[in-house]
């Protein structure tokens, strides 16, 4: 069993198929990356992944649970970071630590609160209310929101997107450390060579479906044919375009 | 260039009004609409047929009202210019501003750009005119006037920005605006008319409007006045492009103005709007515990931020009587008495209104709540226990306060045997239920219908809106009023039978109030049920575009 699994997942809104027969898996301490071009169905797929769009059709596993059937077990091993932060206009920065660390049962979570807030670069703002923070800052409070329970699961939506240089790199470094540490991430971006660098495995897809599937140096492989290396990009550019010729 | 932006002005208006016809499509929508052109059908034809009369006078160049409508016009025209604002350019959206000041578009461009971009509000704006004053066939002349003054508008806002780099400030303008109403006033009452040669010549241009604007003119007058009007706002479009003044950078200011007082006037409305920051939260949150209690302290940390407005109100205006009513004779201490004993009835009926710290504050992060390891039927329970938690205390001290005020202030008087604490406590328990289904309902429709309850960039406006206010506030009015009828049946012999065995004991008040409550306390956990599932197996994908602002 392993922490994430996806079989057959579909997703339709009305009568627009938004994810058709999605399977994959992600391994304790796999990254996995979900590229494809826009409108391809990443968002679409992390949304139901985290219990937030009721599949269609399919299932989704969660560290075993289904989200489906067992959504708030699944819930407690998961955290979901969206593209845009919402965070709640009335509370400030150390209330929503509080907030989260009491709704996931961390014990002791005021202990917990203050590393991640150094973490994120946070320390100064524990007073401060969304309103006075910058998309880069509400979207690291986010993520020390989502990181204080400590996950078995984490799933990124452009997990980058407004952050400076040093948040980028800080960033990075989070994910790969709770990588190393034992959880299951799943991070859509369409940032390549962030994908190239941090993850373990890929997933390209596009209008809804799955072109391909495997670590990155294999879909690497699969694309140079034994003529020298090409860059994920690349591999990606190539794969896309093909599936729209053959279309 | 002028094409391209008559395009643009056109399209624009087109589009909005094939978004709102396409929308009809929805059958709430359709439904809605209806019930607002039902409204404004009922509105407008009663006026129509009760103002007719009014104007069945002729009114020639030099009757008494169209001397009056000149006066109202021309101290229109003269007071713009004591308006404080003194920045130049026009009002644009955050996009308008991108693409036109980036776009190789002159200033006259602009304006014209505007002009016509304003038509359509301009001439809805007529036609309602007309028709609330029961002639709208004078919708042409009212849309010429309202466009010429837009651009008189704005022609007076490019001279007021000139005025403030002469160093001719809002306070010389509103000195010399005063000046000139005081000295005519001094000159008419003086000459004992208002008919003095020099009013007659400053009420010359604005005459025309007026005669433009107003029915049962000569059509020769009103012919003759369309044509002044026009050049009128002709002349002024030209003042408008030419005035040397910091055009861009004004309207940038006075857009982003806008664009806060409209998000402002929007957190407001939808109850987002934080009046007391810094104040604590009400208790220290524990590590381990229910996750319900998580999700009740954020609500009611944002009661105390958001929602304290209400209450400071209501007790400061509840403090401002008791303690005025030991300066006033008897007649107004039982007014004041009589006033808190309403409120304390209203409270409960208008709380669930005041107090919308619920998923009615949340549900623009739906998305976020659905990631909460808790099941819906908790989750839904959690929101709400806090705006009832409020309402409770509200009422209790609201009703305490007025029970001691009566039997202190009102002892001999017919209201205070009303207020002993049997009373007091049966109106309490059954005030809390109330605020309860009353609070369930509210957060009913946000759920099932988003899209009427919640304000969003691309809500609907006009007709449909104001159909699906009447729409919700009439299927509350039902909703109450179906969901009390099994309590008010129980509550009917459980008073008789209550009266009949516990007459003058204790015992009287739980037999008679016991029972219709168990059934109230019952619907409201039912209700909690049924939205709790639903929220379980909400798809916000559904309702993204409108609920997400």
């Amino acid at each position: 069993m392993h922490p994430i699994e996806v079989i057959a997942l579909a997703k339709s809104y009305g009568d627009f198929p938004a994810v058709k027969d999605l399977s994959f898996t992600v391994k304790e301490g796999e990254i996995l990356g979900l590229v494809g071009p826009n409108g391809a169905g990443k968002t679409t797929t992390l949304r139901a992944l985290a219990g937030i769009h009721p599949p269609s059709s399919g299932q989704i596993r969660i560290k075993g649970y289904d989200i489906r059937e067992d959504g708030v077990d699944a819930k407690r091993h998961l955290a979901f970071f969206p593209d845009e932060p919402r965070l709640f206009d009335y509370l400030s920065v150390d209330e929503h630590m509080q907030f989260i660390g009491r709704l996931y049962g961390v014990p002791d979570f005021r202990a917990n609160i203050e590393p991640l807030l150094t973490e994120f670069d946070l320390q100064d703002k524990r007073k401060a209310m969304p309103a006075e923070l910058s998309r880069g800052m509400k979207q690291k409070l986010m993520i020390a929101c989502g990181f204080l329970h400590q996950p078995a699961v984490l799933i990124f939506d452009e997990p980058l997107t407004g952050l400076d240089p040093l948040g980028i790199r800080r960033m990075k470094e989070s994910i790969s450390r709770r990588a190393k540490e034992g959880a299951s991430i799943i991070l859509s971006s369409h940032l390549l060579h962030l994908v190239e660098e941090l993850c373990d495995s890929v997933l390209v897809i596009q209008n809804g479906s799955s072109i391909a599937y495997g670590t990155v140096d294999d879909l690497k492989w699969q694309i140079a044919q034994g003529r020298g290396d090409v860059s994920l990009e690349e591999a990606f550019l190539r794969i896309t375009s093909e599936e729209a010729a053959a279309k | 260039m002028t094409g391209a932006l008559a395009y643009i002005a056109f399209v624009s208006i087109k589009n909005r009004v094939l978004m709102a016809v396409r929308k009809l499509k929805n059958a709430r929508y359709l439904i809605s609409a209806l019930f607002g052109l039902a409204y404004f059908a009922m509105i407008f034809g009663r006026n129509i047929g009760r103002n007719s009369k009014k104007f069945s006078l002729a009114l020639g160049y030099d009757s008494i009202g169209m001397d009056i409508a000149a006066g109202i016009m021309f101290i229109i025209l003269l007071v713009v210019w004591a308006w404080p604002v003194d920045d130049a350019g026009v009002e644009l959206s955050e996009s308008e501003i991108q693409l036109l000041f980036s776009a190789p578009v002159s200033r006259r461009g602009i304006l014209f750009y505007k002009f016509m971009r304003a038509q359509l509000p301009i001439l809805i704006s007529a036609v309602m005119t007309t028709v609330m004053m029961g002639h709208w066939r004078n919708a042409l002349g009212m849309w010429f006037v309202f466009a010429s003054l837009s651009l008189y508008m704005t022609m007076v806002q490019q001279l007021r920005a000139r005025l403030r780099r002469m160093r001719v400030g809002f306070v010389v303008r509103l000195a010399v605006v005063v000046a000139i109403l005081a000295g005519l006033s001094w000159t008419a009452i003086h000459a004992g008319t208002f008919k003095t040669p020099l009013v007659e010549a400053l009420t010359f241009v604005p005459r025309f409007f007026a005669m433009a604007a107003l029915p049962n003119v000569p059509l020769m007058w009103r012919l003759l006045s369309f044509v002044v009007v026009s050049a009128i706002g002709a002349l002024c479009f030209l003042i408008s492009a030419s005035v040397d003044v910091d055009f861009e950078e004004g309207s940038m200011a006075i857009s982003r103005r806008k664009a806060n007082t409209i998000t402002r006037q929007r957190s407001q409305q939808s109850g987002q709007w934080i009046a007391f920051k810094r104040l604590p939260p009400p208790f220290r949150l524990a590590a381990t515990g229910a996750a319900e209690v998580a999700i009740i302290w954020k609500n009611l940390i944002a009661s105390l931020r958001i929602g304290m407005m209400p209450i400071v109100i209501l007790f400061a205006t509840m403090a401002f009587l008791v303690t005025f009513s030991f300066f006033v004779p008897p007649p107004a201490t039982k007014i004041f008495g009589v006033w808190m004993l309403v409120m304390c009835g209203i409270i409960p009926l208008l709380g669930a209104n005041l107090f919308s710290q619920d998923l009615r504050l949340d549900m623009t992060r739906i998305e976020y709540l659905k990631t909460f390891p808790l099941s819906g039927e908790r989750l839904v329970a959690a929101e709400m226990a806090a705006p009832m938690i409020v309402m409770s205390i509200v009422e209790l001290i609201f009703l305490g306060i007025t029970s001691l005020y009566l039997n202190f202030h009102v002892a001999e008087g017919g209201v205070a045997r009303y207020a002993t604490p049997q009373n007091i406590l049966c109106v309490f328990i059954f005030a809390v239920p109330i605020c309860a289904i009353l609070t369930v309902m509210r957060n009913a429709a946000v759920l099932l219908f988003p899209a009427w309850t919640l304000r969003s960039k691309e809500e609907p406006r006009g007709l449909v809106v104001t159909g699906q206010r009447l729409v919700v506030a009439v299927g509350n009015a039902i909703v109450l009023a179906v969901t009390l009828v099994p309590a008010a049946i129980v509550f009917l012999p459980a008073v008789l039978i209550a009266n009949r065995f516990f007459s003058g004991s204790p015992g009287f008040l739980a037999v008679a109030s016991l029972p219709p409550l168990a059934i109230i306390a019952g619907e409201v956990w039912l209700g909690v049920r049924m939205l709790g599932k639903y929220f379980d197996s909400f798809d916000a994908s559904n309702e993204l575009d409108r609920i997400m602002t």
